[in-house]
């Protein structure tokens, strides 16, 4: 039920690229904050399209408010190391000296797992410090989530020692508690798409401590004329030769209907690759006619009947 | 015309495929492969630099590494020959560090440290550059008559071509030369004494002395991974490199598509076309068409009622035929790619539609026919 998946802590949006992880992140949070959570949406990517949607520009570290019960922040590395050193750090001298951040951000770049673990770090604190209800994650595209779910146990075996190995104690055992933290695919119903959602799910579940819970189809075509009585639609077929432009109507219906029986298809392969007792809510594709707060609106209530 | 997507791949030896995330770089990379082994007799290379290594799959072949295969396209007769390749990011950076390294000592160092297997195997950044060295190996190799390269998915779609000179940077970065000091110097630099004071608490100095140990060995990879990346950058602004765009016809692509053109000019990329994917044919869209989908809304349900007069148990259906009928055109309409063609008219590139696909595209004859529906809708030269 829809209670249950909104009743959890952490909810990561995975997908490739181009799928609408941003437009179902803004929706799924949008939705949880109607039904009275407090809710906060993290844009880790910075492409600031969740921000967008919900009508804030360019989103800030600092979460803000966008709607009832609906905050938005944008994360940030070195915004998030400099609250990490006030936090646990306490020796405000040395985490105020101007180079820190530079080098540390430098470090990151290359050492295994720094950046990563600042951006789970910080979601995990959030999460224990309970200001919000519920907090849904906009990760960057596929493979680079993998190694952000995984961080926590990777660095844990990496460095056996200080502040930060305490840490991803508590941190694992708020990822791979499935009742607080989960992952939600997002594919659209295209071949390829579906082949590497497929992938990634397998990588969710192998490399990662958190629990799949379910997926999201989205842009997904759905078929006129399906299920209505021959009758009318062979009558409608034969006003074609008197009304002019009926015919390029009806092969417009007709295309349509084909690419739909094709999602069908790969949809069908999909659920059938994860299992039956997995979890998948389908959302239809909009065609950019929608303006994006309307467009967040309409996926919230699809979303709201689709949720398992 | 075919023909004309083929001249334009041949006009080059080497074509990158960009685009931004889901417009479908990856099928459209090996239907443009599969096309030109069966129409010309010519050697052809698809890499793909996508670590989802979804081609495989497409092409029907078992798995792709970093060693391209011979992938046989019986069913299509072709007159010249298709090799596919992936990029191992694992296995690529074991070559790297076998072949840069100094000596025997260092290599092993480095492939026995826990950080550089962490670093090959997972960690953000690492896949381009390992990309880079794999490419920059495969499309020098004159085996090939053409490499077709199908670039990773990225927020930015030129990130990766990026990543060479983000390679030269870090090595050249100063700070790198301070992390890598001897142990002692470290502590008593004042640049860098405050960052070790802090590391050391929240990372642990063991993690910290393993870092820039491994850096102080990576260092030394450096004269030749940036040798290499250098060659790269070079091989991308050659004359016989091309760039061919991929744009997905709705959305906010129109402002995407411009900006990835002037993406690929300030590089110096050679721009060769414009593929406009998954377009829905422009014959559906006419002005009677329009006026036919509101005679539906507004005259059908009435005229259809009165035909089928004698069940009045069809009133529903034909209320619901008639008006999916019309939202379902006009869906289509909005989605029609005419404001995203009208815009790349006359931006001095080829112009192409790729067709939407009514049928799965998971096979080579699949991918063929793909490209031979696919249309020319303006060229380079004008008109």
């Amino acid at each position: 039920m829809i209670e249950e998946l909104l009743g959890r802590r952490l909810i990561f949006v995975t997908g490739k690229g181009g799928v609408g992880k941003s437009t179902i992140s803004a929706a799924l949070g949008s939705l949880a904050a109607r039904r009275g959570l407090k809710v906060l949406i993290v844009e880790v990517d910075g492409k600031g399209d969740v921000g967008s949607m919900l009508g804030v520009a360019k989103p800030s570290f600092k979460p803000q408010l966008v709607a009832e019960n609906l905050w938005v922040m944008e994360m940030d590395t070195e915004a998030a190391l400099a609250e990490y050193l006030r936090i646990y750090v306490k020796v405000p001298f040395i985490s105020k000296f101007p180079g820190l951040g530079k080098i540390f951000d430098f470090v990151s770049t290359a050492a295994p797992g720094v950046r990563e673990i600042l951006v789970v770090g910080k979601l995990c604190y959030e999460v224990r410090q309970n200001t919000y209800d519920l907090i849904v994650v906009d990760p960057p595209a596929s493979g680079h989530v993998i190694s952000q779910l995984g961080v926590a146990g990777d660095v844990g075996e990496l460095i056996q020692l200080g502040l930060v190995k305490n840490q991803t104690e508590w941190m694992l055992e708020i990822l791979a508690d499935p009742e607080r933290s989960v992952a939600l695919l997002v594919a659209t119903p295209e071949e390829t798409p579906i082949e590497e959602a497929l992938d990634l799910a397998g990588r969710i579940r192998t490399e990662t401590p958190v629990h799949l819970e379910g997926a999201v189809v989205n842009r997904r075509f759905v078929g006129p004329l399906t299920g209505v009585e021959t009758d009318v639609v062979d009558e409608i077929r034969n006003l074609a030769g008197s009304v002019a432009g009926l015919a390029e109507v009806l092969a417009a219906s007709d295309l349509y209907a084909r690419i739909c029986d094709r999602h069908d298809r790969n949809l069908a392969f999909f659920v059938d690759q994860l299992g039956s007792s997995f979890k998948v809510a389908t959302v239809g594709e909009y065609f950019g006619a929608l303006e994006t707060p309307k467009l967040v609106d309409e996926v919230a209530e699809v979303l709201e009947v689709e949720l398992w | 015309m075919v023909t004309n997507l083929l001249d334009t791949l041949l006009s080059r030896e080497r074509i990158f495929i960009v685009g931004s995330g889901g417009v479908g770089k990856t099928t459209l990379s090996a239907a443009l492969a599969v096309a030109a082994a069966v129409e010309r007799p010519i050697s052809v290379l698809v890499v793909t630099v996508d670590p989802a290594k979804r081609l495989a799959g497409t092409l029907g072949v078992a798995a792709l590494a970093n060693s391209p295969r011979r992938v046989e396209l019986p069913e299509l007769s072709p007159k010249g020959e298709l090799w596919a390749a992936s990029v191992d990011m694992k296995s690529a950076w074991d070559d790297l560090v076998h072949q840069f390294s100094p000596d025997l000592a260092t290599s092993e160092r480095i492939l026995a440290s826990p950080i550089y297997h962490n670093l090959s195997a997972k960690f953000i950044g690492s896949y381009d550059y390992a990309a880079v060295q794999v490419l920059a190996a495969l499309t020098a190799d004159d085996r090939y008559d053409l490499v077709i390269v199908d670039t990773p998915p990225s927020r930015n779609a030129l990130d990766f071509l990026d990543a060479p000179a983000r390679l030269r940077e870090f090595f050249s970065s100063p700070l790198l030369a301070l992390l890598t000091l001897p142990r002692r110097t470290r502590l008593f630099s004042a640049a860098t004494r405050p960052f070790y004071l802090v590391a050391d608490m929240v990372l642990g100095s063991a993690f910290l002395t393993d870092v820039t140990d491994f850096f102080a060995d990576f260092a030394k990879l450096a004269p030749g991974l940036v040798e290499q990346s250098r060659s790269f950058s070079e091989l991308l602004t050659a004359p016989a490199t091309g760039f061919i765009a991929i744009a997905a016809p709705y959305g906010p692509s129109v402002d995407e598509a411009h900006h990835l053109l002037e993406a690929l000019r300030t590089r110096k990329l050679n721009a060769l076309a414009f593929l406009v994917n998954r377009s829905l044919p422009g014959w559906l869209f006419t002005p009677e068409a329009a006026k036919a989908r509101i005679w539906l809304e507004d005259e059908a349900p009435a005229l259809l009622d009165a035909r089928l007069a004698q069940n009045p148990k069809l009133a529903a259906a034909i209320h619901r035929a008639t008006s999916e009928l019309a939202f379902t055109y006009q869906q289509f309409a909005n989605a029609h790619a005419r404001e995203l063609l009208d815009a790349l008219r006359d931006v001095g590139i080829d112009l192409f539609e790729v067709p939407i696909a009514e049928f799965e595209l998971d096979s080579p004859t699949a991918l063929s026919a793909l490209v031979a529906s696919t249309t020319m809708v303006a060229s380079r030269a004008g008109g």
